[in-house]
Formats: structure tokens, sequence, C-alpha cells
């Protein structure tokens, strides 16, 4: 009898999550925090393991939908737990956020908004949604991935409605709409996958065996649209994007955190598994018009970032183009792109979550996050200022960053065969420069304003969280390789399976590779 | 004859139970009366649900049609054993007595005014009608002939049966009478009509076929000339009477005004065994005897079912009663059970879903539902205004989990099942009845229920909202006129009756499986 391992992993923080619950002292937040560097080392000792034995857990669980109790780890899974067990423990380790400023016109409304939860259910509920979103990544059977999928909007409801501004109810009920709303259309598209697999004989569930079946393409289409946009809506890609800022804003940083860098991957990583993986012949079909809508969300992304006033709304914004840019290299149909991709998720996440951390850390010393209210606050908080300055970097996709490698895969591995797309995309990416800076230069830079006076600098937990953020970027940035190796993995698996095969030539140069390519198709 | 009678025990057991509370009323003296009865009418059920279970888990030839007016098959059994765990639940709702005060909450003296002085004379001598055990046990008697019945007669008559006892209880509250009594003369009026309406289908299927027997019925409908349409309006009739007691839209007027003015645990009692016992009738009903005809009544049930989600979850999210909302909850998952039994596949090997058929489907979903109603249900009886009177109004709810993190957790986990969310039974059982329509080729049935879906979950949002992420703050200037609510103890009865509606629904959301083989087998149903 192997150990389960896999379901020990997923298993772990919420395990932790119900143990911690009656605690309400301050141990609490230590005490889970530990189990939070449990889980990420069992995780890494999870995916080293998996590369030379194979972890995959299969039980029958119900069997008239032919519905498994199914967890695999392969590349692509194990880069999202990773990213997942790396974030909760940095949320964890930055504390209970303090309470949201509003701005002032939001203030009126219906709402009693009452006081923020109690702070010791801030870690149970963020350890169940580790548990919920590792299981997530690791489900390898349709009916259950929907099933956990929905499941991780329970704590993520709470935790929006438990901390944040004035109008975090309504954040909360309307994230847990949309969230629900994307749940019903993957459900939708579950059933109808389930009832072509029964049309054959037993049905099942199993991602590997849905992808081998055979679907006209008069019922394949429409249900690809319909994954597709249950993904788009997670993602979000634009125009589904429009409860991302809001909720954001209305949450505090610290769950904003949790909220793009895991909950929102869950849209690029199942558009991978599933439009990609399961139905590879219709993701090409539409494959044209796709990168199109990817395009509009990374230019809409771009500029909306650009005339943003609230520090934690940008960062949302940022995120819808980085969605659009991922879900570009998804759907580029080229390998190298999809590697980018998947690097870029990862990226992703952890740059997102490095400038959340640092709007958090701003918001607990100045009372706001509206970018007007700033200024020369790098004077009174150097290292901050240094580590916001970092993670924008990182955001706009500086050489040397984990995110470099991500998007110039992207646009390399996309150039071949869609050099037109790539090189809007490549445009978008000017313009993140543009609204990273501006937005350190207004917070940071110019004359320090008198009610800022007292502003304190980072403490060492809030100075090592986002440095081990910064530093996870630098290192894949520097040194790719293992990472590249997991993504390249997953990335393959899925073209071949689809019938795309790596190039011989990875890189082509200029314009003239590109105009080859094209001719050659 | 002695094999039927061991068929027949849980009713017999049942009706037993309810004579000797009679005997008990007469004899017993006052102070020992209600927990003798309570006793009693417990012991009864838990004897009659052995019974059942006995007889589901021994017989593998479950056909006997025992004295030719009850069937007792697997569907039969299924129900009989839901219905008597559920009504268990419901005798501990009825019972208890610490959470109002240490008395009943039930009036002390039906036959007074309310507001006058005899009854404040009533009530001050601490006086408890304990006759509502034995109303009860009448009612759930009823209950259990009604889906089992197999001829026409045998279903009316269990129909009175139990309607008539839930007349009586829906108007008993201890306070707030007037509201109780308007509620109960509501539901007996509406009530009375549907019986009339049903019985006047019933006399419409007799003329065009000649019997009142299913399976006679089901015989003769295929030597029926086409040009006779009697038996179209016999059956639209009757379904009527059938989706009243049922509680679907548009026949759900009563629905919110009764539970809303009935006793709180009278209205749980209505929610989830009348349901139960209505929505086995009406498969039976419409499977056995009018099976034949089933091409003619799968798309209207579809439409009165996406009809029926819609009423519930558009009305739902308006109102600002909790009693009132889960009767507009209860309307919206009628639709989906009858969505279920629109589909009418008896769950006989060879269909594209396998074990799963119409039958077991709607037992699953009955299951989660009644879980999670009468666990909502019975928190509801806790909250109290300040005053000490039952308070269900809404804004009663706001901080209520902070106050009370146990209930409050419980109560989630009550509207999560209710929204369908994963992780509790109401996601299994909405999957089960989505899928089972989607198979059937009703695809957009289930696309509808989808939608609909997102529309109910906001109703069951709006109230988590309250209980946790509101109140708590200190009270402003506009709150002072509103009195502070409480929250009264519990006994332990009712303690552990929350506790297993809040395991049962978590436990059939994880392992759902535990309960498909059961319906697996419940699913034959026996002409």
């Amino acid at each position: 009898m192997v150990l389960p391992l896999l379901s020990i992993l997923a298993v772990l923080p919420i395990i932790g999550a119900i143990a911690l619950f009656p605690l309400r002292t301050r141990d609490n937040r230590v005490f889970g925090f530990w189990v939070s560097l449990v889980t990420l080392a069992v995780a890494v000792a999870c995916v080293v393991i998996n590369r030379s034995t194979d972890l995959s857990e299969q039980v029958a669980w119900i069997r008239p939908l032919g519905a498994w109790y199914a967890m695999s780890l392969d590349g692509l899974s194990s880069v999202m737990v990773l990213v997942t067990c790396v974030l909760t423990t940095c949320v964890l380790g930055v504390g209970v956020p303090a309470a949201v400023p509003s701005q002032p016109e939001q203030t009126v409304g219906d709402a009693d908004p009452g006081r923020p939860l109690p702070s010791g259910v801030f870690t149970p509920l963020v350890l169940g949604l580790q548990g919920l979103a590792l299981f997530t990544f690791m489900a390898s059977d349709l009916i259950m991935f929907t099933l956990v999928f929905e499941a991780t909007l329970i704590p993520a409801f709470f935790l929006i409605g438990g901390w944040g501004s004035i109008q975090r109810g309504a954040a909360a009920v309307k994230f847990l709409l949309f969230g629900l709303a994307g749940g019903f259309l993957l459900l939708a598209g579950a059933i109808a996958l389930g009832l072509q697999s029964a049309t054959i004989g037993r049905p099942s569930m199993l991602f590997s065996q849905l992808a081998e079946l055979d679907i006209p393409a008069a019922t394949a289409r429409p249900l690809f649209i319909v994954l597709f946009l249950a993904f788009a809506l997670k993602a979000p890609l634009v125009p589904l994007h429009g409860w991302l800022p809001s909720v954001v804003e209305h949450t505090s940083p610290q769950v904003a955190v949790l909220l793009v860098g895991i909950l929102d991957a869950v849209g690029p990583y199942g558009m991978i598994r599933l439009c990609l993986g399961v139905m590879g012949d219709e993701a090409k079909w539409a494959s044209p018009v796709l990168l199109i809508v990817a395009l509009v969300s990374v230019i809409y992304g771009a500029l909306a970032a650009l005339s943003e006033r609230h520090l934690t709304r940008l960062v949302a914004l940022t995120s819808v183009g980085h969605s659009g840019l991922i879900v570009f290299g998804i759907f580029a149909m080229s390998p190298v792109a999809l590697t980018g991709a998947i690097l870029y998720i990862f990226a992703h996440s952890l740059s997102a979550a490095a400038l959340l951390l640092c709007a958090a850390f701003v918001a607990e010393r100045t009372g706001t996050l509206a970018i007007g209210e700033f200024g020369g606050l790098a004077r009174k908080a150097p290292v901050l200022a240094g580590l916001f300055l970092f993670a924008g970097l990182a955001t706009l996709s500086l050489p040397g960053t984990a995110n470099f490698a991500g998007e110039f895969s992207v646009i390399v591995g996309a150039f071949a065969s869609h050099p037109w797309q790539a090189a809007v995309a490549i445009f978008a990416t000017l313009l993140a420069a543009a609204y990273v800076l501006v937005a350190y230069q207004r917070v940071f830079t110019g004359p320090l304003r008198a009610e800022h006076a007292n502003v304190v600098d980072v403490i060492p937990v809030q100075k090592w969280a986002v440095g081990v953020l910064i530093a996870l970027l630098l290192a894949v940035g520097v040194f790719p390789r293992p990472l590249v190796q997991l993504a390249d993995e997953a990335s393959t698996f899925v073209m071949t399976q689809i019938g795309v095969a790596a190039p011989d030539v990875v890189v082509p140069d200029g314009a003239a590779g590109a105009d080859d390519a094209e001719e050659d198709r | 004859m002695s094999q039927d009678l061991l068929y027949l025990a849980p009713i017999i057991s049942v009706f037993a139970g309810a004579l000797l509370g009679l005997l008990v009323e007469a004899l017993a003296p006052r102070v020992y009366r209600f927990e003798a009865q309570t006793c009693l009418s417990g012991a009864t059920l838990v004897v009659a649900l052995i019974f059942a279970i006995r007889t589901f888990l021994s017989s593998n030839s479950r056909k006997t049609a025992v004295l030719g007016s009850v069937t007792v098959d697997g569907p039969t059994l299924g129900i009989w054993m839901l219905l008597l765990g559920f009504a268990i639940g419901a005798v501990v709702l009825m019972a208890e007595r610490r959470a109002h005060g240490q008395t009943s909450a039930f009036t002390a003296q039906a036959a007074t005014t309310p507001g006058s002085p005899d009854e404040r004379a009533f009530l001050a001598a601490r006086n408890e009608h304990t006759e509502v055990f034995v109303l009860l046990m009448f009612a759930v008697g009823g209950m259990l002939v009604f889906p089992a019945a197999c001829d026409f007669l045998t279903a009316f008559v269990s129909l009175e049966v139990l309607s008539l006892p839930l007349y009586l209880l829906a108007g008993l509250a201890r306070r707030n009478r007037a509201i109780s009594q308007e509620a109960a003369l509501k539901y007996f009026l509406l009530g009375a009509l549907s019986s009339a309406i049903f019985i006047y289908g019933v006399a419409l299927i007799y003329g065009s076929t000649g019997s009142f027997d299913y399976a006679q019925i089901a015989d003769s409908l295929g030597q029926l000339k086409t040009s006779d349409k009697t038996i179209y309006a016999g059956l639209g009739l009757v379904i009527v009477g059938l989706l009243f007691k049922m509680g679907v839209a548009p026949f759900h007027v009563w629905v919110p005004d009764v539970y809303a003015g009935s006793p709180t645990a009278v209205s749980a009692f209505m929610a989830v065994c009348t349901k139960l016992a209505a929505v086995g009738a009406t498969i039976r009903i419409l499977f056995v005897p009018l099976g034949g005809l089933r091409w003619s009544w799968m798309l209207p049930l579809a439409c009165i079912a996406v009809l029926s989600m819609l009423v519930g979850a558009i009305f739902g999210l308006t109102q600002r009663n909790l009693k009132r909302l889960l009767g507009y909850s209860s309307i919206a998952h009628a639709g989906f059970i009858l969505m279920a039994i629109a589909m009418a596949t008896t769950g006989v090997v060879g269909t594209q879903v396998g074990e799963f058929g119409s039958v077991g489907v709607s037992l699953f979903y009955m299951l989660a539902y009644g879980l999670a109603t009468l666990g909502a249900f019975a928190i509801t009886l806790l909250v109290r205004s300040s005053g000490g009177t039952e308070a269900s109004e809404i804004y009663v709810w706001t901080g209520f989990g902070r106050r009370n993190p146990w209930y409050g957790i419980a109560m989630v986990v009550f509207m999560l099942s209710l929204a369908g969310m994963p992780l509790t039974a109401g996601f299994i059982a909405k999957l089960y009845v989505f899928a089972l329509a989607w198979f059937n080729g009703y695809a957009w049935l289930a696309i509808a229920g989808l939608t609909l879906s997102l529309l109910t979950a906001a109703m069951y949002l709006k109230v988590i909202r309250l209980l946790f992420l509101s109140g708590g703050a200190a009270p402003s200037g506009s709150d002072n006129d509103q009195p502070t609510p409480t929250t009264s103890q519990a006994s332990k009865p009712l303690n552990a009756l929350i506790a297993l509606c809040v395991m049962g629904t978590v436990f059939f959301g994880l392992l759902p499986s535990q309960f498909g083989n059961i319906a697996a087998a419940a699913s034959v149903l026996l002409r």
C-alpha cells in the first residue's frame, strides 16, 4: 500500500484549518503558518517524488455518472501546486489584514457592514482555501474538478466578506455569484461531456478518458464555448472581467493575493486542462477568435491600469491584461508559447502577489489606497519602496525575472504562426512599463505629504514575505531550467495529444522567419 | 397473511401509536402527559422505521400488493424510511419546550379567542395541548399510505387523513395566534379545493377507464379510443391536486403564508414530510396508472417545473421573513424535484443513467432538501425577539453567526446545501437532477435549471451574508429602536437533531454513493 501522498498534501491544510478553528488565540496564527510551511514542504516532496514514481490515485466515487476520486500531479499541476503553497505561506506570514479604507463617496449606502470577522478565523479560512485549491489543481476527474472548483468559492466568500472596506459584503456576494455562474457553466459542460461518454458505454469523467472521446463537431463546438466561457469568467478575460477590480478593491489586499494569485489561476489552468487537453480540435478551430479575445484583454488591461487611481484595482486590472497574455499563449497552438504561458501563470501569480502585499503594507501605514493621496513614501519607507519597485519591474517583465522568461516564450512561440497578433502583444507590454512606473512615481517619489510624516518602514516579517516572492521570481528568471522542465513536459504532452509537433527551429530570427512560417502554412 | 401484516407493520404501528396516544390523553394525569406523548410518538416512529428498514433489507420480492389497495415496493419503502426519519425530527421540534421558556410552542387552549381573558387564564396556568402529537401521528399515518396506495380511493382517503390533522396543527400556535389561525383557514380552504379537484379528476378517469385500480387503469389505457379526451381532463385535474400538496407553482400561493403562520415545528413537518408524501404519490400515480400517457404529461410538467423554480427564486429574493423565504425555497425545490419526475425514467436497467431513474434521483433530492430544511427550521425556532416571541423577521438574524458560531455554521451549511454548493448533499442532488434531465434529451431543461439555481443561490447568500458578514458593530442611532434579538437555549434532542442534519448534509455531499445504492434498490416501481 503506497501512501496516498497527493491526498495527504491536499487534506493537510484542511485538517489544520479544522484543528485551528476552536483556537481563538494568537497561537492560531503561528500554528497556521507552520501548517502552511509543512504543506509547502510536502508539496515540494510530492513534486520531486512524482518525477520518479507516479503518485496518481484513483477510486470510484459516483459509479452511475462515471465520476472518480482521482488525483494526479503532472507538470502543469506541479507548477500550480507550488504557486498555491508559496502564496499561502506568504499570506499567513503577513498575518490578519487590517481594515481597508474606503473612499468617502462609497460609504453611503444600505450596508451595515459590521465589524470584520474575528481574526481567529482568518488562518483557518486561508488554510481551507489552500486545501480546496490543491484539490482543484490535482483533480483529474471532471466532476471532482467541478466540485472542488466551486467549493473554493465558500472560504473565499468569507475571506472577502470578512476583511476589507465597508462594501466588502456586497463584494463577497458579487464574487460568489460570478464564481457560481462559472461553476454552473462548467457543470453544464461536465454533464454534456458525461452524456457523450455515456453514449459509448459506461460513462467515465476522467480527463484522460474524456480526451479520447470522438465528439461530433456540432456538439463539440458549443460545448467548447461553454467551457471556455466558464474559465474566461474566472481568469478573467474582457468582457467578463467586471467583477474582479471591484472585488479586489473592496477586500483586503491579503485576500486579493489569494484571489488573483491562486483562484484566478484556475481559469488558465482549466483552459489548458479542458479546452486544450480534452477538446483540442475545437481549440484549433476557435484559436483565431480566441487570440483576438485575448489580445483585447491584454490591451484593455494595460490601458485601464494606466488610468487607474486605486492601487489594488490597478493590480487587478494588470491581472486582467496578464490573463489575456496567458490565454494568448495557450491558444497560439505552439508548444513554446504554451510552455511560456505556464511559466507566465507562475510568474504573474507571484509578481501580482508581491505588488498586492506591498499595497497592503502601504494601506496599513497610510490608511488609504488612492494613488493620488500618496507621495514621497520612499523617504520614510525605503525598503518598502524597493520591494514595490522590484515587484513592479517583474510585473513589467524586466529581463532576468520569471515574467520575462514567460512572456518572451509566449511571444516567440506565437510569432511563428501569428506575427501580427504577437506584435500587438509586444506593444501592450510596453504599456506595462508605463503603468507600473507611473504608479511607483506617484506613490513613492516626489514631496512627502504631511499626513504621512510618521510612516515607518516594513517590519522583518513583511520584508521576508515579499522578499521570498521576489527572490523566487529572480531565481526562476535567471535559472528557469527546473520550472521549464515541468512546464515543457505538460505542454509537449498536450500538444502531441492534439497533434501539434514542436517545431525544429524554436526561435525564428526576425520577420523573415515569421514570413517563412506564414508561407509554410 | 402474516407476510402482509409484516409489510403493513409500519402503517399499523403508526396508527396504533396514534390510538394509544388518544388513550394517554384520556387517562394520563396532565403533568405527565407531555412527556408521555413525546415518548410514545417518538418510540412509535422508531418502531415503524425499524419495521420499514427490516422489510427493505429482508424481502427480495417486494411485489405483494397487500389487500389489493397498498403496494409495498422499492419506492414505497424508500419513501417510508425517509418519511419516518424526518417525522422523528419533526417530533423533536414539536417536543421542544426549553427554547420556548419551558412551555410547548402550541396554544394553551385552542378553543379560546385570541387575546381574550380566557386565553390569558389558560396561558397563566401554563396549559398545553398534548393532542398535537396524536394529530401528528395520524398525519404521518396518512402520509405512509398515500404514496403506497394503489387505487385512487385509498389514495384519496389517505390524502384526507394526512391533510385534516395538518389543517388543525397549522392553527395551533401559542403566540401570534391570529396569524396562525389565518394560515390554518387559508390552508384548509385551498386544501379542500385541491382535494375536490383531485377527486373530480379521479371521477373522470374512472369514467373513461371504469376502474379505480392503478393496474387496471394502466391496462385499459391501451384500449381507449383516441377520441376520448375525458382521460386527459382527468389526468390534468389529478396532477393539479397532487402539485398543490407538493407546493409547486402555480399552485403554491398557500405555501409562504402557511409556513410563516404555523408553529415552526409544523412548518418544518409540512415542508419536509408532506412534500415527501406528495412526491411519492405523484411518482406512483404518474408512472403506474398514467404512465401510458407520459408523452402528454412530460413536457407540461417540465414547463411547470421551470415555472416553479422561477417563482420560488424570484419571490424568495424579495422576502423579509425567514419562514416565508424557506417557503419560497421549498417552492423552488419542488420545481427541481418535479424536473426529475417529469423525465419519467423508471430506473429500469438499460436506461442510460444506469441505476439512476426518476425515483432514485427524487429520493436523493428529498433527502438533501429534507435534511437542510429541517435543520434550517430547527434553528429558526431558536431565534427570539427581545419579548421572547419567536422572531423570523430577517433583520433579527443580523450577526446571528457571530453571537452563536455553532448554530451559525450549521445554518450556513443548510443554506449552502439548499443553494446547491459543493461539499453538501444539495450539490450532488442538483448534479443528479441535471444529469438525469440532460441524459434524457431535456438539455434545455437542465440549462434552465442551472440558470435558476444561480438565482436561488442569491436568496440563500442573502441569509449567509446576514449571519456572518453583518452586525457586530456597536449599536448606532438607527438600530436603537429595534429590539435586541436573543437566542434561546435548545434542549439536547434539538441540538442533536441539528448536528445530525449537518452531518448528514456533509456526508451525503461527499459520499453520495452510500445513498445511491439504496436509491437504486428502491427505484423499481411495481404495478
